[in-house]
């Protein structure tokens, strides 16, 4: 195709979702960072484990999030939400190729010997397993979405914070995720 | 509630479970934003800045037992020469009183202190070393330590996320190719990550028709991920591009961006398009736009919403 398509004026072109007023900074205190990962590991680990459902990788994946996040606590303890920080980097890793050898990553090794040899998290139900199945199985963005929804109850603009996103993408997000788990699985609530 | 919604929840509470015997590794990270001090019991020598920086794993430092150890921060770092002894605990900060030897741990240089030595961390992590494949160009992923920049056998730069996750798309030879990626730091310092990757030729078949003894040899159909973006920018309301390429027939291939995406399956003959509108792109700010195959591959292109 050649045809460039044509020009008309738009009436809303600009994000209108974005409501925040981020002129002004916030100065925080930021939270012993010791803290911080004791009362989110588990649950990062179990988004990691959704996402990538990988018994033996989550932990890693999920340990790599929280090195990342060691490494610049100064700036991400600041953060309004930091524990969005560390969801959208173990949602990038788990939902990428990461999880194929995400125990092999070099800087885990480092913390090799204060962890588990063995992966113990326990095993999903059938039904649930097939569930994070067809999730892992759409789009990125959806699946990643979808997580963030059920398993951590995260509103739309929470989740559009975490997706770098605006909440109107989420939303699209959502509906082609539920609309597309709906038929793969066969059950009703397809946002249709 | 609707039944998706149910078997979300109740999977969700799976996962929950699943999860909550997991054990918090006391301590597994610890901060090392301190620098050590070692007070030698007996006489040393003193190394410049381009002695081997000791090897300071969490919160231990190689001394003698005599020796007393102690944190400080923001010290200048100098290094004993000889540090063959066995390992002990350190103290609390304190201050830095005459006559200590600070010992930096690795994770502080180049933060905090002068004298980084330590080169970057950088892996590799698909494809899988000693892959082969068809293809002529391979998608290769890694992950690299912050700040680092990532070089490799591209084109152009190697793009490194926030997250340190990088992505490059490689040429291959047919026969042995060694991929060679180098993170670099701020320091100079330099690490590499290596794998092989065979390239193969397009596999054969060999048919015997059954009327006679005739042996026909013919090349297997193979395919090969490719895409291409239609317009590039657009003024229409909304906005939309059309991407279309090549890739393994029956499988999905994905377009996502900060503002819209879309899918689609390749065709039985190899080829795929899909028109993808971006409602929400802000106008004359050029946005990316990555074509996902399901392999993994990805090719990256730039959209503009340019309304009149």
């Amino acid at each position: 195709m050649t045809v460039r398509p044509k020009h008309r004026v738009p009436q809303e072109a600009t994000d209108g979702d974005r409501e925040e007023d981020e002129s002004v900074p916030v100065v925080r205190a930021v939270e012993p960072f010791e803290r911080f990962y004791a009362r989110e590991f588990r649950s990062v680990v179990g988004l990691a484990y959704a996402l990538s459902g990988s018994q033996s990788g989550a932990e890693d994946i999920a340990q790599e999030a929280f090195i990342a996040a060691h490494k610049k606590w100064d700036s991400v303890g600041s953060y309004e939400k930091p524990e969005a920080w560390v969801r959208r980097v173990v949602s990038n890793l788990s939902v990428s190729r990461f999880r194929r050898r995400a125990s092999e990553l070099k800087a885990i090794t480092r913390l090799s010997g204060l962890r588990s040899e063995h992966a113990s998290i326990g095993e999903l139900p059938a039904e649930a397993d097939h569930f994070w199945s067809a999730v892992r199985r759409l789009p990125k963005r959806q699946a990643q979405a979808i997580a963030l929804h059920y398993l951590e109850d995260y509103s739309v603009k929470d989740i559009a914070d975490i997706l770098e996103c605006s909440p109107n993408t989420v939303k699209v997000h959502l509906h082609k995720a539920r609309r597309t788990l709906a038929d793969r699985l066969d059950v009703d609530g397809g946002d249709a | 509630m609707t039944t998706l919604d149910m078997l979300a929840r109740s999977s969700a509470k799976a996962i929950h479970q699943s999860v909550s015997f997991v054990p918090v590794p006391v301590g597994g990270i610890a901060r090392t934003s301190r620098v050590l001090v070692l007070k030698r019991s007996m006489s040393y020598a003193l190394a410049g800045a381009a002695a081997a920086v000791i090897a300071v794993i969490a919160m231990l430092v190689v001394a003698t037992p005599a020796d007393e150890v102690t944190d400080v921060t923001n010290t200048t770092a100098l290094t004993p020469t000889t540090m063959a002894e066995p390992s002990v605990e350190t103290t609390l900060p304190a201050e830095l009183p005459d006559g200590l030897v600070p010992v930096v741990p690795p994770e502080v240089i180049g933060e905090t202190a002068p004298g980084d030595v330590t080169p970057p961390q950088i892996t590799i992590v698909s494809p899988d070393d000693g892959t082969h494949t068809t293809r002529s160009s391979i998608s290769v992923t890694g992950f690299v330590e912050d700040g680092a920049r990532v070089s490799g056998p591209t084109d152009g730069p190697v793009d490194v996320g926030s997250d340190g996750v990088w992505q490059a798309n490689v040429q291959l030879d047919i026969g042995e190719n060694r991929v060679v990626f180098t993170a670099i730091d701020n320091a100079g310092n330099f690490a590499t990550a290596a794998i092989i990757v065979h390239r193969d030729a397009p596999p054969t078949t060999t048919t015997t028709k059954p009327s006679d003894t005739t042996t026909t040899t013919t090349e297997a159909p193979s395919w090969e991920f490719t895409a291409h973006k239609t317009y590039g920018t657009c003024s229409d309301t909304p906005p939309y591009d059309i991407y279309y390429g090549t890739g393994k027939p029956g499988t999905e291939i994905s377009v996502t961006s900060e503002y819209g995406g879309g899918g689609t399956v390749i065709a039985e003959n190899g080829e795929w398009s899909v028109k993808v509108f971006f409602a929400e792109a802000p106008a004359n700010e050029g946005f990316i736009v990555k074509v996902y195959h399901f392999d993994g591959a990805k090719k990256t292109f730039e959209f503009t919403y340019t309304p009149e």
